[in-house]
């Protein structure tokens, strides 16, 4: 990945569709990275939005953040909701009731309303072909009702549904694997971003957007609340989850994966997990045993990597 | 304020706007290739063209670098502005076929055949000169009109590597990817259209990581008068 670090972010639009004036905690990442990803869209977008974080604390009536077209939608439903849209468009413009133009349509959905109870809705509108753009902001967990465990909680994390004691080490299953789940639908793109990379995750906003057919994008999102981490944290966490191998960035592109991001030599696990205190009840000896595993899928995703685009090739 | 019809939508605009800021503050999306917001426009590309219809006459411009005018009528998809914007995008598309921006615009409308002119990674945009004059203030890049490529006249871009910073803002406003950055070992290369340069990079006092290049950090030093200390470590060691 390109190191554009002085410059070029004065060359980023100035235009903010997430509004300034919201009621994200203070150091949030996950407001961060959907206000990175709102620069990336353009006017002709719609967005929808499950409840979560990110819908509460952009839209405290009789107040919204937005500044573009935005439809709040249940917990479960956003994907459908977005099919429902984009089915809308295509008649509409058929019957020639609206102007013949590119209208994006972009779900977005906490890691709880995605990869738990928003699964078959998503897939569903995956596999029916919908032409839209799907995003999840991976905080980890429940955190709008209180820190509750996800299926995307990592293992030995502490939350408030899985707490860490003298009989249990926290979460106590690994985190679920959401990206291969969806490439599986053979989609034409999917990809991971994280708001410490901006650029990258702009341009793959950009690049889903004019993906035709369905995308989706996993960003992992710092919840400092939640994560019982310091407010000032966000940018620095995100960048040691990508430099440690806990969350490697990178896009697949009809089937074929790419890294964004190598590591010649991944960081300690421990500098990642020492300033949270969802980790703190870890000893050494878990910690490595956590951290060989993430070793051996970062090696397992660098194969399919490799595999990939050399049947690309051929 | 201007009186002026975009696709028959009555509207208001101030003074000194462009059409196409003009159209993006009611909503309404004109593509663009050379154009960004926060430069001057080149205006080379010609994907934004619009037809203007003033006092019955009918002609075709560039909405990102044409002022708004009282009494305008503008139409961004009438039969014209499409025909001449889709010519814009078969040139671009002609020349290079690989860029996906290219290819994003020539699969929205539909061109798949290409003219006969010369393909060339760099299609003479002038957003690389653009950002390095006007916003990294350095001036290393020439823009000349470079002879007429069959039928279009096209923008050369030259670089002077004296007074660059390797601070890689051209490689990011470059449509194409024909600059690029790369950082390998202790080096950044910068590779543009005519020319490759090496730059050496500054090492963490701490991590041992390379992390810019030292004739950037001399000049941040010098921009900001900090002493030499506050630029020892990396951005994770800071
Ligand atoms: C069917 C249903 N169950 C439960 C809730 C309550 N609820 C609202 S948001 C939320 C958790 C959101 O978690 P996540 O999607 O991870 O987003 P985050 O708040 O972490 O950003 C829950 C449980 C609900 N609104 N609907
Ligand atoms: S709880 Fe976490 S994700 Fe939610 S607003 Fe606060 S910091 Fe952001
Ligand atoms: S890398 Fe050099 S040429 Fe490019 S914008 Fe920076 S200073 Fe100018
Ligand atoms: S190098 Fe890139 S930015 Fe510069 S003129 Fe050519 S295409 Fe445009
Ligand atoms: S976008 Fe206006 S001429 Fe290129
Ligand atoms: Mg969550």
């Amino acid at each position: 990945m390109e190191d554009y670090n002085i410059f070029a972010s004065r060359v980023v639009t100035k235009n903010e569709p997430l509004a300034p004036g919201h009621r994200a905690c203070i150091g949030c990442g996950e407001v961060l990275a959907m206000r990175l990803a709102a620069k990336a869209f353009n006017k002709n977008t719609i967005v929808v939005n499950a409840t979560g974080c990110m819908e509460i604390i952009a839209s405290q009536v009789p107040y919204n953040s937005w500044r573009l077209p935005w439809i709040h939608t249940l917990f479960e439903n956003a994907a459908a909701v977005a099919s429902g849209i984009e089915s809308a468009i295509k008649v509409l413009s058929r019957k020639n009731r609206i102007p013949e133009e590119e209208i994006h349509v972009v779900a977005l959905g906490g890691d709880g309303a995605t990869v738990d109870i928003g699964i078959q809705a998503l897939s569903g509108a995956f596999e029916r072909g919908h032409n839209i753009t799907y995003i999840c902001f991976d905080n980890e967990a429940y955190m709008n009702t209180g820190i509750q465990r996800s299926s995307a909680t990592p293992f030995g994390a502490s939350t408030t549904t899985s707490p860490a004691g003298k009989k249990s080490i926290g979460q106590s299953t690994w985190k679920k694997d959401t990206p291969s789940i969806m490439v599986a639908h053979n989609i034409p793109y999917v990809a991971t971003a994280c708001p410490s990379y901006p650029f990258d995750l702009m341009e793959k906003i950009e690049k889903a957007l004019s993906t035709n057919g369905p995308s989706y994008i996993h960003i992992f999102s710092v919840c400092p609340t939640g994560w019982r981490t310091k407010s000032d944290l966000a940018i620095r966490l995100g960048r040691l989850a990508v430099e440690t191998g806990v969350f490697p960035l990178y896009e697949v592109e009809n089937g074929v994966y790419k890294m964004n991001k190598i590591e010649t030599e991944l960081k300690p696990l421990s500098l990642y997990t020492k300033p949270q205190g969802r980790f703190k009840h870890l000893n050494d000896d878990q910690l490595s045993a956590i951290e060989a595993r993430i070793h051996s899928e970062y090696e397992a995703l660098k194969e399919k990597c490799e595999l990939t685009q050399v049947r690309e090739d051929m | 304020m201007v009186k002026l019809t975009i696709d028959g939508k009555a509207i208001e605009s101030k003074e000194g706007k462009t059409i196409i800021q003009a159209a993006s503050d009611n909503n309404i999306v004109i593509p663009t290739l050379c154009y960004n917001e926060e430069l001057t426009p080149t205006g080379s590309c010609r994907v934004c063209v619009v037809e203007v219809i003033a006092d019955g006459v009918s002609t075709l411009v560039s909405s990102c670098d044409t002022p708004v005018k009282e009494g305008i009528e503008v139409y961004t998809n009438s039969e014209n502005a499409i025909k001449a914007r889709k010519y814009a995008i078969q040139m671009l598309y002609s020349q290079n076929s690989e860029a996906p921006a290219i290819r994003a615009l020539a699969g929205k409308y539909n061109i798949t055949e290409k003219l006969p002119v010369e393909e060339s990674e760099c299609i003479g945009c002038g957003r690389c000169y653009k950002v390095c004059s006007e916003v990294v203030e350095r001036k290393c890049i020439d823009m000349s009109v470079g002879g007429l490529s069959n039928m279009n006249e096209k923008l050369s871009v030259k670089w002077n590597f004296d007074n660059c910073i390797a601070c890689g803002a051209c490689a990011y406003v470059c449509p194409t990817h024909a600059v690029s950055i790369h950082d390998e070992d202790g080096v950044r290369t910068m590779i543009t259209p005519n020319a490759k340069h090496e730059f050496s990079m500054k090492k963490c006092s701490d991590c041992g990581k390379y992390y810019a290049p030292n004739v950037q950090i001399e000049w941040m030093k010098e921009k900001t008068g900090l002493s030499d200390d506050k630029f020892d470590r990396c951005m994770d060691c800071r």
